[in-house]
């Protein structure tokens, strides 16, 4: 289980005073839009090294706190809140910053990452599912887990599940995700059968009859939209 | 092949495809997934012929998950008819699709046999298409979790 760094990574900020459709402009810049917020402060709407930020992004985990300065001011920390991403080019579009109190408990859902070997899926060549890839737990800013690590060990048959239970929660970090939520389980390895085509007479005729009257467009055989009544019913 | 139980209307307007996919565009079941990069309808049939090419593909083991389904009934006037007298008849199925939608997710294979199954069932497609990963990279991660 890892918790966060000592030294915390840093970010520098720039005001930004543009907003809407014309932050365009700032991401052709090389800039990223992002905002800061938190509990009891006014949103400020500022603007990171698109570079640096996607640098900083993969160095750090999803629940990491930065030193966030803007305009040069006296750095405060902050959490990556959440991160829009363009849905076709996958680059990120927005950032949420948040604005953490150092004694104010946070609540932030906690990657899960698996360790070990399962002997069903070494073994029987089944296949690791993972049902629930994160937990939602409460902490105080220093003490959220990076990542909550568990041991796939004891998936021995495809019956084995591990559920949130199993986990090892710090004791300074307060779980609440539904203890019997399952995170880990393995599904047997699926085995292709390929049905033999199987052409019902009824069908055939079917088929010679829309090709000749083609006003009906679909045939019983393709399973069209006209005849889906019978299909679901046959 | 995917297709409605029931539906309410047998025919629906054709709708438009403009913009980008607005949900369904992150890999949420599997480890990697297949995005399209251009707008189109996807045939229950293509759906069915690229599920195919995948599962040939990795053989045995690993899972799909179909992220779409062809819900909205296409029509098709008969050939060699006049134009006008109404609609033609339901024909067969579409799911319309946006850039960036996630169309199929796998998990529970190596990296490149993901790649290389979803590289022959894009060849099914009527849509560019992208390999995308769990974190939001494309074609990244070695593949074991």
């Amino acid at each position: 289980m890892s918790t966060a760094a000592p030294s915390r990574p840093s970010l520098t900020a720039e005001p930004r005073a543009i907003t809407g459709k014309k932050v365009a402009a700032i991401r052709r810049e090389g800039r990223l839009p992002a905002v800061v917020y938190g509990h009891g402060i006014d949103s400020e709407n500022v603007s990171v090294d698109a570079h640096e930020f996607d640098l900083l992004r993969r160095q750090v985990g999803q629940n990491a706190l930065i030193d966030l300065s803007v305009n040069g001011s006296k750095a405060q920390p902050v959490l990556i809140h959440g991160v829009q991403v363009h849905p076709v080019h996958r680059r990120p579009i927005h950032v949420d910053l948040f604005l953490v109190r150092m004694t104010e408990e946070l609540t932030v859902d906690v990657p899960l990452v698996a360790t070990g070997i399962s002997r069903a899926v070494e073994d029987e060549n089944g296949t690791l599912l993972h049902p629930t890839e994160n937990v939602r737990v409460k902490a105080l800013p220093d003490h959220l887990p990076q990542s909550i690590e568990y041991a796939i060990d004891s998936l021995v048959d495809f019956d084995a599940v591990i559920k949130v239970s199993d986990l090892t929660i710090p004791g300074d970090v307060t779980l609440l995700t539904d203890p019997d939520e399952i995170i880990a389980k393995v599904q047997a390895p699926r085995i292709e059968v390929e049905p033999e085509p199987v052409v019902a007479e009824g069908e055939e005729e079917a088929e010679e009859g829309a090709e000749e009257g083609a006003a009906e467009g679909a045939t019983a055989s393709e399973g069209g939209p006209t005849d889906r009544e019978e299909t679901a019913e046959s | 092949m995917l297709m409605p139980r029931r539906v309410k209307h047998r025919k629906v307007m054709r709708g438009r495809m403009s913009g980008m996919a607005k949900g369904g565009h992150a890999v949420a079941f599997g480890d990697y997934g297949l995005a399209t990069q251009e707008p189109a309808w996807i045939t229950s049939r293509q759906i069915e012929a690229a599920r195919r090419a995948m599962t040939r593909s990795v053989k045995r083991g690993g899972k799909i998950w179909i992220r779409i389904f062809p819900d909205k009934p296409a029509t098709k006037k008969p050939a060699e008819t006049r134009m006008g007298s109404g609609k033609g008849a339901p024909d067969h199925w579409v799911a319309v699709v946006r850039p960036g939608r996630i169309l199929f997710e796998m998990a529970g294979v190596a990296h490149d046999e993901a790649v290389e199954a979803m590289r022959l069932a894009s060849h099914k497609l009527p849509v560019a298409t992208r390999v995308v990963t769990r974190d939001g990279a494309k074609e990244a991660g070695d593949g074991h979790r």
